[in-house]
């Protein structure tokens, strides 16, 4: 066979499973999110009307919570882009010479690991009012700090965001080991003849060095702050009110507690909508800010 | 070469893994197989014409063990030798509904399920209708007070299948400790919840509303019982300002609000039922206001039962007036209508609903029983009866009121916990009622 | 001069030094003392629960809710799906991943930006909203309630992965290729003798984080095989978590029978997670 049909050949052959699978089971239900969109479907009703971008509309004018809950959002989202830096500074000092590196590693990894029902859990018991984080602050002589970490509207968000940072850190921390390690030695060692110090070679070796991968992690942080949903959902199911809400938990109740599904989809996809426009404006900024 | 030998320890690391997988299927499938050897010889003892049925049964993963045990037993293979239980179960209501709605989209219902009362209306279309005279039907005698399953014409959607009271569970030691008398009127309630609340030793009232649906007593009861108005729900659907001044949300949540401005209720927005639940047996706590349901985790979790005392929530402000209690029929079964089985669930159900299988659920749980001629003995049953007081039973809210309530999103249990966190329901009601005027124009709703 | 900057040097380095030992304790407190409330309550009564502080010592070495939470939560049953769907799908998603990533990596074609652009919308498609659609078109295709449904569901390459693939494909030279095809290999020979094999190290980190990704996750196996004989490790666990429940202890013993077998295989292909790293990193 010669190699131009060949290639046709495995192409498509190599393109058409992954495809298929991603079109059934993606694509054509992401179509359907877009008809739903334009519907007042309940859910549970045999027939719906199309009502054009009504939905649309009731987001944009008519519902605050949606809103509130997007801020929610934010929270994380500020909470994991500012953890960035430390991640990658951790990942480098594990890279470096550091005795129990191994140990280190995994335990930075070990969170992500842990299922999702166990961290809620966990974290239920850690922050209710007598539980263990009180605890802590009453050994410590701060008393004074002591809050009701999953009740008070005022720190709830952070209370979340940080079980969020607890969680997905790890797996961050991770890549960037992958991608420090893909850094040639030489550089460095290039460096330290030329007197640099560590801050410098952080700064102008591993940082330029591990480009991609933070690109990588920025989208998957876009991603994943936009659909937040396992944390408040499992701890707070978004209470008291909707403070603790995030998008997607303010969708699943719209679409199941109050039997919004049109509206729902109408979520969704703003949601995608929004993920894109929050990624390149990110790309942009950082690109403005060198 | 180094990538080469690493490449063979991942594939024998794969491999042993995959063996493993292997070997435990193995052992799941020796034992399958054992079991429906087991169960096929029965077929053959009892009736060898009768093909193999599986049932698909939806229930709540906390009553899971129960099921299989007693589809395990004889009385089962007795009652239905050629049936086999395919049992589903969810966590909670919540996801109960989103499942059975995703299944309902799709028309992949279970053959029999549990419903909570307000999924009733929204599962219609796929139930399987009982008739007024079926014998399963006559010897529920709960079958008429849940509103929303009535289906018309004498029919009904779903066959309830338990229901319990809401009681003040509250420690006798405290009581007596801090020269407390059991209250009479709401307001003494909100003063008794005070005093041990400013002991400094107790906390006034347990409750965890980080689980909404705990605050049901207070808010989602409270509309109806203060005012002795069983169908709150469904009138506010009539007017354009339901949520105004002289409305019996209004009032109620001015009520509820007594309660909660005293602090009596710690910080209840940090814990859910659970904590809450272990506040009140670990004595920390003077009261709790909850369904009969927590009796057993109150036992299981070492709460002296010689401590504990009931009594239902005073909502009468005038001592003079008898007291109302509220009985919450809960999770009608539903059958669906779509079912190719259909005379197999409901014999399913009789064997369910029989005296040998019931009761003991009954028992286990301290339950009330929905089913005539069935008693259930326990703690409230028998408080129950040395009592005066009114059964209550509350109306859910008809067609137009849940439609209302989607629309504006009227969730009171929500309102009730923004209240705790500080906030002023007024200016919310306020809202509420511009949303559900405009609503009901939208909806054209009379 | 020169001694003194020296000491200044090594006084620094001893500074920096105790900072990064004292950043990696902390990280490992922050790691472990949360974790630490579910151990100590998976030894306690539950009587023992209520009292004292969460942080309180069990009284005894108490292990009726190991034993109770595994007969109760049928372990093993759940272990054995667990497995099956796991294995299952990640072995199928390397293939299929490495695959896709073959053919961006080393390949020009018109249609290539479209097919990176479905993995993009793929990626930004939030799960939640499409289950309606999802589900029925999974019962059309006859795979309710069967295996098969999470692992089709899950066995899809994402763009992360062919991200991570492609990375390693790019570092393999072209020339490579080349002499293959002078001495007739065809393009799958190429794919299965040469690419394949060099991206194995990249694809067992992948394949380490869809495998905790997979065998975590609630909802699919939850809505596509709710049969009681399909129970995951995952979905177990709801026996402990119902609205009126309340199974501390159970739940916590019931948790770390969840956790381990994904510690257990996590400390042991660990190593290949950092090690497969450099491999294909010093290639170069």
């Amino acid at each position: 066979m010669n190699y131009s049909l060949q290639r046709k050949l495995i192409i498509f052959s190599f393109l058409f499973i992954p495809l298929a699978l991603l079109g059934v089971f993606m694509l054509l239900p992401t179509f359907k999110l877009f008809q739903l969109s334009l519907t007042d479907w309940d859910g549970y009703s045999k027939s719906f009307q199309y009502i054009g971008l009504d939905n649309f509309k009731t987001i944009f004018l008519d519902s605050g919570d949606v809103w509130l809950s997007l801020r929610n959002n934010g929270y994380y989202f500020i909470g994991h882009l500012a953890a960035i830096p430390f991640e990658i500074a951790v990942a480098s000092m594990l890279c470096g010479a550091v005795i129990g590196s191994r140990f280190f590693k995994s335990i930075v990894f070990m969170p992500y690991i842990i299922n999702g029902v166990a961290v809620a859990l966990a974290f239920s018991f850690f922050f209710s009012p007598s539980g263990g984080f009180n605890a802590i602050l009453d050994a410590l002589h701060l008393s004074s700090l002591k809050q009701d970490w999953l009740g008070d509207y005022r720190v709830i968000n952070f209370t979340l965001v940080f079980v969020s940072l607890w969680r997905y850190c790890g797996q961050h921390v991770v890549f960037f080991i992958a991608g420090i390690m893909s850094i040639p030695k030489e550089y460095y060692e290039a460096a330290e003849i030329d007197g640099a110090n560590k801050f410098q070679m952080f700064r102008h070796i591993t940082v330029p060095g591990i480009k991609t991968i933070i690109e990588l992690v920025l989208f998957l942080n876009v991603r994943g702050v936009l659909a937040a949903f396992e944390i408040p959902f499992l701890m707070t199911n978004g209470g008291p009110g909707y403070e603790s809400s995030t998008f997607v938990v303010y969708t699943v109740k719209e679409a199941f507690q109050f039997s919004h599904v049109g509206l729902a989809s109408a979520l969704g996809i703003m949601l995608m909508f929004i993920t894109v426009v929050v990624y390149i404006l990110q790309k942009k900024i950082i690109r403005i800010s060198g | 070469m180094g990538i080469a030998k690493k490449f063979k320890g991942i594939c024998i690391a794969l491999a042993s893994l995959a063996i493993t997988a292997t070997a435990l299927a193995g052992c799941g499938s020796n034992q399958d197989a054992q079991e429906s050897q087991g169960s096929g010889n029965q077929v053959e003892s009892a009736s060898p014409s009768k093909e193999r049925i599986t049932l698909t049964v939806e229930i709540f993963a906390e009553d899971l063990d129960y099921w299989q045990k007693k589809s395990q037993e004889d009385a089962f293979k007795k009652a239905l030798p050629n049936v086999t239980l395919d049992i589903q179960s969810v966590k909670d209501s919540n996801e109960l509904l989103k499942t059975l709605k995703i299944r309902q989209a799709a028309n992949e219902m279970p053959d029999l399920f549990y419903m909570k009362p307000d999924h009733v209306l929204q599962l219609k279309d796929s139930l399987y209708l009982w008739n007024a005279d079926d014998p399963l039907v006559t010897m529920n005698k709960s079958v008429d007070k849940l509103e929303v399953n009535k289906a018309g014409e004498g029919k009904y959607y779903g066959l309830p299948m338990k229901q319990f009271s809401e009681w003040v569970y509250y420690r006798k030691s405290v009581f007596s400790e801090l020269g407390l008398q059991v209250p009479q009127t709401w307001d003494e309630f909100v003063s008794t919840a005070k005093a041990i609340q400013d002991s400094g030793k107790y906390q006034g009232v347990a409750l965890g509303a980080k689980d909404a649906w705990t605050q049901y007593p207070f808010i989602g009861f409270g509309p109806n019982t203060f005012f002795n108005d069983d169908n709150t729900a469904s009138e506010a659907a009539k007017t354009d300002t339901p949520f105004s001044p002289d409305g019996n949300y209004y009032k109620a949540f001015e009520m509820v609000e007594k309660l909660y401005q005293t602090g009596a209720t710690g910080k209840a927005l940090g814990i859910g039922y659970s904590e809450a639940g272990q506040l009140f047996a670990s004595k920390k706590a003077g009261m709790i206001v909850i369904g009969q349901y927590y009796y057993p985790d109150y036992v299981k979790y070492g709460g002296d039962i010689n401590d504990v005392g009931l009594f239902p929530l005073p909502v009468v402000n005038d001592k003079s007036e008898t007291n109302r209690q509220v009985t919450v029929v809960d999770l009608p079964f539903g059958i669906s209508k779509n079912s190719k089985h259909i005379e197999e669930a409901k014999k399913v159900l009789e064997w369910y609903f029989s005296e040998e299988i019931y009761k003991e659920y009954l028992t286990e749980r301290t339950m009330s029983s929905t089913i005539n001629g069935i008693e259930a003995d326990n703690l409230f049953t028998t408080t129950a009866k040395t009592l005066d007081v009114t059964p209550f039973f509350i109306k859910d809210g008809n067609e137009d009121a849940v439609k209302l309530s989607n629309e504006t999103k009227w969730d009171g249990n929500a309102i009730g916990q923004q209240m705790l966190a500080g906030k002023d329901f007024r200016p919310i009601f306020e809202d509420l009622n511009k949303k559900w005027t405009s609503a009901r124009k939208k909806l054209g709703i009379q | 001069m020169e001694e003194s900057k020296q000491v200044r040097r090594l006084r620094r380095l001893r500074l920096t030094t105790v900072i990064k030992y004292a950043v990696l304790a902390a990280i490992v407190a922050i790691v472990f003392i949360p974790l630490s409330v579910i151990l100590l309550s998976a030894f306690k009564t539950p009587p023992e629960m209520v009292q004292g502080t969460v942080f309180a010592l069990p009284k005894s070495l108490n292990l009726n809710n190991f034993t109770d939470s595994f007969k109760q939560a049928k372990v093993l049953l759940a272990l054995k799906n667990t497995l099956l769907i796991t294995v299952t799908s990640v072995l199928l998603n390397v293939i299929i991943g490495a695959m896709v990533s073959y053919i961006i990596a080393r390949f020009n074609f018109k249609a290539k930006k479209l097919v990176m652009g479905i993995f993009m919308v793929a990626m930004i498609v939030p799960f939640t909203t499409i289950e309606v659609a999802r589900f029925s078109i999974v019962k059309n295709l006859g795979l309710y309630n069967t295996l098969w449904a999470p692992i089709l569901i899950y066995v899809g390459a994402d763009l992360m992965q062919i991200f991570v693939y492609k990375q390693f494909i790019d570092k393999i030279p072209e020339s490579l290729d080349e002499s293959a095809m002078l001495e007739g290999a065809s393009y799958f020979t190429i794919f299965r003798k040469i690419i394949f094999p060099l991206i194995i190290p990249a694809a067992l980190t992948v394949a380490i984080i869809k495998f905790v990704e997979i065998s975590n996750d609630m909802y699919v196996p939850y809505l596509y095989i709710p049969s009681d004989k399909f129970r995951t490790l995952s979905t177990t666990l709801m026996i402990f978590q119902g609205d009126r429940t309340l199974e501390w202890g159970s739940l916590s013993a019931g948790v770390i029978w969840v956790i381990l077998p994904a510690l257990l295989i996590y400390f042991v292909f660990q190593k290949y997670i950092f090690s497969g790293l450099v491999a294909g990193a010093s290639k170069e």
